[in-house]
């Protein structure tokens, strides 16, 4: 599989599975939610992997396509989706919608610099999808309060 | 002619006038020289009359004139009897006579098509919305339309006889001869663009035919111009060329906004990584913060630049005020330079349906045009506020000096 994993910093372990990690840091029992990332710029992708599994509320995996984000998910579910928008082959929104039809509990956020992107979500939007459209570049520190946050 | 014809007038205007022309050349055929020719006169009194009075008059006065001639001159006087030679000569004057009237009447018939013909012509030329002038091959003006008044402000006294080439431009001194040139070798010029100055200083952009006017004999005497206004046209042609390319920069720079937005989101996450690395010193923390500060305003600007291009397929809810003052924001550091005050007159409750990304386009035009007309220093008054009436919502602000 053509994936990378973004390992999370420190001392805690690699998780096992990314369904059942557990907060090494925190007392309770508070689980710790998985994160697919898809960026066809890995760079972008690695770094905001590694910035979500430092954070220790989240666990984090890095994909640089839509095909391989859907083979991930076959595998395993996930809580969040944030990908990006415009992408070779597979866009972001039609691997959002796909990804719901498998996995429909899953929050999606998409991310985007780019002029098109609004036709696009109201067109999913007509389609009866509601996805999250974030701007991209988004500084960390507001990824980081967004994803604690509920979707709006 | 109009003067001395009576062809409209009433008819005993005409018939009246008929009798004193017979009455005056049977008085003139009484004086001693003009015993030789009894008819002499008379043949004047029947051309007057037809010329004049038109043709029922001229053949009354013919059988007026016959009656008076055989009458008073011819023997036996004071008889209408008349003997055999001068039966032949009543006869004579009276076809002669009628041949006068009906080449009279002709002639008149003739001259009134031609009146009128030119009347009409003149009447198009005067009323022109182009300005039309004739004027010789040396550039001295013959004639002016009203159009031609309008649009370069000199009136027919002012223009006639000046030369043409008062009207160019100092740097076009020599576009005039060179059209001169080209007339008297018979050449035409159909809508020529150049510039022309009217007489309050103005500089007006004028397309101009000229074309060299022949004479009978197949010679170039004079030649007519015809010329229009295009001010206003070039003026909204540069206008689309400037919303052209303001288009054009707008895309161009939202390409590069996107292009930039990927590093600059690969950048920011990298900067952020740095930064909660544990092993920094005071000062690269302190360094790293301002980085973060200006990678901050860079993804800010990308933002902005894509927000002119960026725009959805169907109008959207938007804050006029926001929408004001994203644009202000592009222009401020060229309003700083030249030191351009903003002074903001918004009213509450601006909400309107619109395309933001075109909103915005508006907004950028009518703020440039602003700065540009200002040149330096003054002060650009936007008011905005609700209106449901377009002659009071036409314009959204106004730039003073």
């Amino acid at each position: 599989m053509n994936a990378a994993f973004a390992m999370p910093h420190g001392d805690s372990p690699p998780p096992d599975s990314l369904v059942a990690s557990k907060n090494p840091n925190s007392g309770k029992e508070e689980r710790r939610r998985t994160v697919l990332i898809v960026d066809d710029e890995h760079l972008i992708a690695d770094t905001l992997a590694e910035i979500l599994n430092d954070s220790s509320n989240f666990v984090a995996v890095a994909l640089y396509d839509g095909a391989s984000a859907l083979e991930w998910v076959r595998g395993t579910s996930i809580d969040i989706l944030i990908t990006d928008v415009v992408m070779p082959e597979l866009n972001g929104i039609e691997l959002a919608k796909s990804i719901k039809s498998i996995c429909p509990k899953t929050r999606i956020v998409l991310l985007s610099g780019q002029a098109q992107t609004r036709d696009l979500m109201q067109q999913a939007r007509h389609e009866g999808y509601l996805f999250e459209l974030w701007p991209k570049p988004m500084h960390p520190d507001d990824v980081l309060k967004r994803l604690k946050q509920d979707p709006v | 002619m109009s003067d001395w014809d009576l062809g409209r007038s009433p008819w005993y205007l005409r018939y009246g006038a008929a009798v004193v022309f017979v009455m005056l050349a049977l008085a003139l055929q009484f004086l001693p020289a003009a015993r030789q020719v009894p008819f002499a006169f008379f043949f004047a009194a029947v051309a007057l009359s037809a010329r004049i009075c038109g043709f029922g008059a001229a053949i009354f006065s013919t059988i007026l004139s016959v009656a008076m001639a055989d009458f008073f001159l011819l023997p036996p006087r004071f008889s209408f009897a008349v003997r055999g030679g001068d039966q032949l000569r009543l006869l004579f004057f009276a076809l002669v006579a009628l041949v006068i009237s009906s080449l009279a009447k002709k002639k008149s018939e003739a001259d009134k098509v031609a009146d009128e013909r030119r009347a009409q012509l003149a009447a198009v030329v005067e009323s022109s919305e182009d300005a039309i002038f004739n004027k010789t091959l040396d550039g001295t003006v013959l004639t002016w339309n009203r159009a031609a008044q309008e649009m370069y402000g000199y009136n027919q006294e002012e223009m006639i006889g000046r030369n043409v080439a008062g009207l160019a431009p100092p740097e076009k001194a020599g576009e005039i001869a060179g059209i001169l040139q080209r007339l008297r070798r018979g050449e035409r010029m159909a809508h020529f663009e150049t510039e022309r100055v009217t007489k309050d200083g103005r500089r007006i952009d004028v397309s101009l035919s000229i074309s060299p006017v022949f004479d009978t004999e197949g010679k170039i005497r004079e030649a007519a111009t015809i010329a229009r206004d295009i001010t206003n046209q070039k003026k909204a042609e540069a206008a689309l060329r400037r919303a052209e390319k303001l288009a054009t920069a707008g895309e161009l720079g939202a390409t590069i906004a996107h292009e930039m937005n990927n590093p600059l989101a690969a950048v920011t996450n990298l900067v952020y990584l740095i930064r909660k690395n544990g092993s920094l010193d005071d000062k690269a923390r302190k360094q790293l913060e301002l980085l973060d500060h200006e990678l901050a305003r860079m993804a800010h600007m990308t933002r902005r630049t894509l927000g002119f291009y960026r725009d959805t397929s169907s109008p959207v809810h938007a804050d006029m005020r926001q929408i004001m003052d994203e644009v202000l924001e592009i222009y401020a550091g060229k309003l700083q330079s030249r030191a351009i005050k903003v002074q903001r007159e918004y009213q509450p409750h601006s909400e309107v349906t619109v395309f933001p990304g075109e909103m915005r386009k508006v907004f950028s035009n009518l703020i440039a045009n602003a700065i540009d007309a200002i040149r330096r220093q003054g002060t650009i008054t936007i008011r905005v506020r609700s209106s449901h009436s377009w002659n009071h919502s036409a314009l959204p602000g106004h730039a003073s000096r």
